[in-house]
């Protein structure tokens, strides 16, 4: 949480320091940063999703086992 | 939104209402691989919990709260907190013997 965030917050710093230096070389390397900032945003996204569906698997598992599996006796 | 969405109901999907099923499907799909032939009452028990851990989890993952100052503790995602993931341990295991109750042989 701490370094994916640190490393948002120093990545979007440079590529708006790029982007005021009003030079067109640097316009052109400000994407680099950019892309790693939204790629970054992209995996987080992907992390909760991912975290989600393996809570909910599981909610289901221990359903199937209530359900299907019991034995009594 | 989903109640709006709900209210325009059409034969063929719009953009909201294509989302929302896309949704659903999701998550029925989930809850009948897994549980097999009697998943459908507990779809919207799971359903909840997966959007409500998934919407959680984002929130905290996209906006560092720490930055909003309360007098006392701080602002967090909700699972952050251990009330938040004790609650939904105690829902599992209440609907885990409701099962075991419905299914006695």
């Amino acid at each position: 949480m701490m370094a994916g965030h640190s490393s948002i917050k120093i990545l979007s710093g440079s590529a708006w320091t790029m982007l005021c230096m009003n030079d067109l070389f640097y316009l052109i390397g400000d994407l680099g940063p950019l892309f790693i900032v939204l790629a970054l945003t992209g995996s987080e996204l992907g992390v909760a999703i991912s975290q989600a569906h393996v809570s909910t698997i599981s909610i289901c598992i221990y359903f199937n086992d209530a359900i299907n599996l019991h034995q009594t006796g | 939104s989903a109640i709006l969405i709900i209210q325009n109901l059409q034969t063929i999907p719009a953009f909201g209402q294509n989302f929302f099923e896309y949704v659903l499907e999701f998550i029925r799909d989930v809850s009948k691989t897994q549980i097999g032939e009697e998943y459908g009452p507990w779809v919207p028990f799971i359903g909840t919990l997966f959007l409500f851990i998934f919407v959680s989890n984002w929130s905290g993952a996209l906006l560092p709260w720490k930055i909003i100052q309360l007098p006392h503790g701080e602002l967090a995602a909700p699972t952050n907190d251990i009330n938040t993931t004790v609650a939904l341990a105690l829902l599992t295991s209440i609907a885990y013997f409701i099962n075991m109750e419905l299914h006695k042989l």
